[in-house]
């Protein structure tokens, strides 16, 4: 088990730029989800780490060791794949066995290995089969068994869940969560799916285009994301923007209605006072009508789900979108008025679109 | 982990008891099936069924042409008679000794072939085209071609021979150098067929697999020989199939390099089939040796699609 | 199959036309004529048929450099019964065999009573080989033997005269050969290559030492003839007379390598004097040409060649294509050809005609090697004696049996074919 860090890591294909100066402290035994959407480098970090790519520059250790020239096999760990590449040729025993071998583990030693990592799966039934004759779930499975026998210093996992439906994704994530509590090894993860970051991570780090936007614990992304981006891309339903601009101190928005700044929220008023910027409000804090600072737009829809209710509605030029309690069934049409918990609205700079504090 | 077993998607196999014919019992469907087989079934019929019990039947005939006497049942005489001839033993013999050379020989070239032709290259097509011209080139001119480089005074072969300092070799006046010569064309003329196939499965192999194994630490030879050999199995299999059947046919190549000289010493049984029926105009015999060729040819086949299904 | 009785229907359907109108206009004529010998000259002696016969017209096809691509090809032909060709040229060995195939129609309809005077006139060679059971299956095109070509020029400086025995042959080479020091010359070519050439290779000596092959339909093999025979052709490679590769060498590579300058002696058809003398041969004026040798106290032998016309039974056109045929068998047309293209005549009178004495003097010398020559076997299945004959001297050639291991060979194979 070990510690991995990233400093100033650099990947590019000719003039185009991947990763653009990654820096990252990981400790020993964290749990780190890469999260961010399609093309922000994070797969492409991932492997690097991995030493399936070359580093363009900067430099990679686990633990004490850079281990920016060595084969992947020399780096002790041990990677699932987004299709698991179980060898389809080989058993279940038979691929999980495959890297002991390679490494000349004795075959005495194999066998209990095995089976206290099937046992540990409840794969030790499949160990006779084929990838062909397994479901996706159990070939997720195998493919983690394969990863645990080797007993690496640090587990990569490249979006391991999308190619399962959402309901074993829930599951599998689950397990995913339980092993790393059961065998403490670093573990990083790649995904683009935020819920799967949120629910696994010890910590989140949040990638665009190339570079981190923000490192935080899963609490920290949620309630203080350092801009626009995270703010929309950690939470579901997203978070609500609107354009705004600081007057007197409160944030007038362009459809006429304000909230006045508090504490939290908005630091020294004085300073902002004037700026152009962007509000962001979670769905789920918008509070009952009569609670905190009254808002009033016109709804458009509605969307009960049971537990709550989603209400879209317009507020100046933006739509936003509030949840409430499962009763409040406003109708189309109607002019709302709503709540606003002055100190959970997020203030971003509308020119840098990177969080005021 | 208790969820291990409800996520078990793959059940005992015919749990039900039902045969998987018992569906085409169904006499609405069994009739559509038939149906829609008989068209494909008739031209079979008559492209290969018909042809083929036409020489079965002709082999028992005494049918020469240049008797001028009528074709007249003859029983199992054609084939005793092939029992104590020496040139059909020989041409079998020979055409026995060219598969087991080189259907081995283009597998080795072939897949050797296959794996530069994977290799990244900025620009595929070259490297593919060059693939595809001894494939796409015809036997005959192959056979033509490469005739002229073994020419002993004015063959490309003698000529680098000599250059590096060694004599040159008469090839079409001994056999053995004579059937070397064929067999070095028929496995350069051949293995890009090969190729060709097992490229397409190597192609089929995810790239993932090599990473997973790279990062599970095996090596490049290793990789070659736990992933890519074993996954490139039912290619192969394929590709030895067309490529023996073929091989039990080798006319063109013999043909227009040594006319089966000297002597007969590189003459094969499809050269000795064509002398009988064309030059011989002796139909019955030529078709028993046909006859003997084809169950040749099924009795391999059978071997190989045994093979197939033994590895499931 | 259904679509050949459909094609065959088509076929015939169109023929009925074609016959239809033929009455009122004109026939067609297809002639294979093969591409070895002058189909260029033979045209002009068509274009002189059509012009006396304005209602035929006769068109040429040719195909294949050998005999026996010829042959393979005329067999496919002829085994579908296609009835395209009409005429067909074909080599001296194969009328026996066309007839008992029933390819070709017997021209005694045509000859009548005078059938017998008719085939008096050629060569007697010529006249047994087209006659097979009393029929006239075929008419002589033209004749042909295998003559010793030789280096006039190198024998005169060397005070060597034309070799009458093998042996005197082999002495001779040697003399010159060492003498020259060229070592691009050989000492004598002839035809090692598993082609017809090699069966005349075979029987040259096997003759000369008085044998038959085949007497009265029988098989009469002499085996120590045959391993003298095939013990001659080796000793000339092994003593370096001729070439370490004669078994690689046809018909045409000894002409062109005796054309070149590179051969003393050369075993060869007629056919190779006029390209000898022809504008891009270095030999031009330098040649001689004898009658073969002998073996020592035997007679001289040689090869009976030539090529016969045959009217195809598959024919549309029978009765035309026989007056045809019987136009191209005639002295004058065997003049004209004998002239233009240096093809050996098939009448024994044209060799002595002025105009052609004055053309190619040296038919005259050649009329008694015709004469002589002798026929090679003649059974419907020449092409597996043929076949037999020419595998085993290419083998013994080749130094992959001995000659007798090759004769025992051979007289084992020649027994199941004519047993």
């Amino acid at each position: 088990m070990s510690s991995v860090s990233f400093r100033k890591l650099e990947k590019s294909y000719g003039a185009l730029r991947i990763v653009k100066g990654i820096d990252l402290e990981i400790a020993d035994r964290e749990f780190v989800v890469l999260v961010g959407p399609s093309g922000c480098g994070k797969s492409t970090t991932l492997r690097m780490l991995a030493g399936l790519e070359s580093i363009s520059d900067g430099e990679i250790r686990i633990g004490d060791r850079v281990v920016n020239r060595l084969p992947p096999r020399e780096r002790d760990i041990a990677m699932v794949f987004q299709d698991y590449a179980l060898y389809p040729h080989k058993t279940v025993y038979e691929n999980m066995a495959f890297s002991l071998k390679v490494r000349g583990v004795p075959a005495a030693e194999i066998k209990p290995r095995i089976a206290q990592a099937a046992e540990m799966l409840g794969i030790s039934q499949l160990l006779d089969r084929k990838p062909s004759q397994l479901s996706g779930g159990q070939r997720q499975r195998v493919a983690m068994g394969r990863a645990i026998v080797r007993r690496p210093q640090v587990f990569l996992f490249d979006e391991p869940l999308s190619n399962l439906d959402a309901k074993l994704r829930g599951q599998v994530r689950t397990e995913i969560k339980r092993l790393h509590q059961a065998i403490g090894t670093t573990i990083i993860y790649v995904t683009h799916d935020q819920v799967e970051a949120m629910t696994l991570a010890d910590r989140i780090v949040i990638l665009k285009g190339g570079e981190i936007e923000q490192v935080g614990t899963p609490d920290e992304v949620y309630n203080t994301p350092a801009s626009v981006f995270v703010g929309g891309f950690i939470g579901s339903p997203a978070m609500n923007f609107a354009k705004g601009r600081i007057q007197g101190g409160a944030v007038a928005f362009d459809g006429g209605s304000s909230i006045p700044l508090q504490s939290r929220s908005a630091g020294p008023a004085g300073a902002l006072e004037g700026r152009d910027v962007i509000v962001g409000i979670r769905p789920e804090h918008f509070l009952p009508p009569g609670e905190g600072q009254p808002l009033t737009g016109r709804v458009q829809v509605v969307e009960p789900l049971g537990s709550d209710t989603l209400i879209h509605f317009a507020l100046g030029p933006s739509t936003l979108t509030a949840r409430v309690a499962p009763e409040m069934r406003p109708i189309p049409g109607d002019t709302l008025s709503i709540g606003v918990d002055p100190t959970r609205i997020h203030l971003f700079d509308a020119a840098t679109e990177r969080a005021l504090v | 982990m208790a969820t291990a077993s409800e996520t078990t998607l793959v059940t005992p196999r015919n749990e039900s008891g039902t045969k998987w014919w018992t569906r085409f019992l169904d006499p609405s469907e069994r009739t559509l099936a038939l149906l829609l087989l008989l068209p494909a079934a008739l031209l079979l019929a008559l492209i290969i069924v018909y042809p083929v019990c036409r020489l079965v039947w002709t082999s028992f005939q005494n049918l020469s042409l240049t008797s001028g006497a009528p074709a007249a049942f003859a029983g199992l005489e054609n084939y005793a008679l092939m029992l104590d001839d020496p040139v059909f033993w020989e041409t079998t013999w020979n055409t026995v000794l060219i598969t087991l050379i080189t259907v081995p020989g283009a597998l080795l070239v072939g897949l050797a072939l296959a794996l530069m032709a994977n290799l990244p290259f900025k620009r595929k097509w070259p490297v593919r085209l060059s693939l595809l011209i001894p494939w796409a080139l015809p036997l005959s001119f192959a056979g033509l071609i490469f005739a002229w480089f073994f020419h002993s005074e004015y063959g490309v072969v003698n000529d680098v021979l000599g250059r590096l300092g060694f004599e040159g070799v008469i090839w079409f006046n001994s056999a053995r150098w004579a059937f070397a010569a064929i067999c070095l064309t028929i496995i350069w003329k051949t293995s890009s067929f090969m190729a060709l196939i097992i490229l397409a499965g190597l192609q089929t192999i995810p790239r993932s697999l090599y990473e997973a194994a790279e990062v599970d630490g095996a090596g490049r030879l290793r990789q070659f020989f736990e992933i890519t050999l074993p996954l490139l199995k039912a290619s192969i299999v394929v590709a030895l199939i067309f490529r023996t059947i073929t091989a039990l046919q080798t006319f063109d190549i013999p043909f227009t390099m040594t006319r089966g000289g000297p002597g007969t010493s590189t003459a094969t049984l499809a050269m000795y089939i064509h002398q009988n029926t064309v030059d011989f105009l002796d139909l019955g015999y030529g078709s028993a040796l046909a006859v003997v060729m084809f169950a040749l040819s099924m009795g391999v086949t059978a071997v190989y699609l045994r093979m197939i299904r033994a590895k499931g | 199959m259904m679509s050949k009785k459909t094609m065959k229907l088509l076929l015939a359907g169109a023929a009925l036309t074609l016959t239809a109108s033929a009455a009122m206009a004109q026939t067609n004529l297809r002639v294979f004529v093969s591409s070895q010998h002058r189909p260029d000259v033979w045209r002009k002696a068509f274009d002189m048929y059509e012009a006396k016969n304005p209602n035929v017209k006769v068109t040429i096809e040719t195909g294949g450099n050998t005999s026996e691509a010829q042959a393979q090809y005329l067999n496919t032909v002829m085994t579908a019964k296609d009835s395209s060709l009409d005429v067909m040229i074909l080599d001296v060995i194969r009328p026996a065999q066309y007839a008992a195939a029933g390819w070709t129609v017997p021209f005694n309809d045509v000859l009548g009573a005078d059938a017998d005077s008719y085939m008096k006139r050629y060569l007697p060679a010529y006249a047994e080989a087209n006659t097979v059971d009393g029929k006239v299956v075929a008419l002589p095109a033209f004749a042909d033997a295998m003559f010793l070509y030789y280096r006039k020029d190198l024998l005169e400086k060397h005070g060597i005269q034309p070799p009458q025995t093998w042996d005197e042959l082999a002495v001779a080479a040697k003399k010159v050969t060492e003498s020259e020091k060229d070592p691009n010359l050989q000492g004598l070519s002839f035809q090692g290559k598993a082609i017809e050439g090699a069966v005349c290779t075979f029987l040259l000596p096997y003759w000369s030492m008085g044998r038959q092959l085949v007497s009265n339909g029988k098989l009469s093999f002499d085996k120590e003839a045959a391993v003298k025979s095939l013990k001659l052709w080796k000793d000339f490679v092994d003593q370096g007379v001729a070439k370490k590769n004669i078994a690689e060498v046809a018909t045409d590579d000894t002409r062109k390598e005796f054309q070149a300058g590179n051969v003393l002696f050369a075993v060869n058809w007629s056919y190779a004097w006029g390209q000898f003398q022809g504008a891009e041969s270095a030999v031009k004026d330098k040649v001689g040409v004898v009658k073969l040798p002998a073996v020592q106290g035997g007679q001289p032998a040689s090869c009976l060649g030539g090529w016969e016309w045959g009217v195809s039974a598959y024919s549309n056109n029978k009765t035309e294509a026989q007056k045809f045929v019987q136009y191209l068998s005639s002295p004058e047309t065997s003049e004209f050809m004998a002239i233009n293209a240096a093809l050996l005549p098939q009448f024994p009178d044209v060799y002595t005609d002025a105009d052609v004495t004055k053309a190619v003097p040296w038919f005259a010398n050649a009329r008694p090697v015709v004469e002589t020559a002798k026929a090679r076997p003649v059974t419907p299945r020449y092409n597996e004696v043929s076949d037999i004959i020419r595998t085993t001297v290419n083998a013994v050639l080749a130094g992959q049996s001995t000659p007798e291991d090759g004769a025992t060979q051979m007289e084992g194979r020649l027994r199941r074919v004519l047993r």
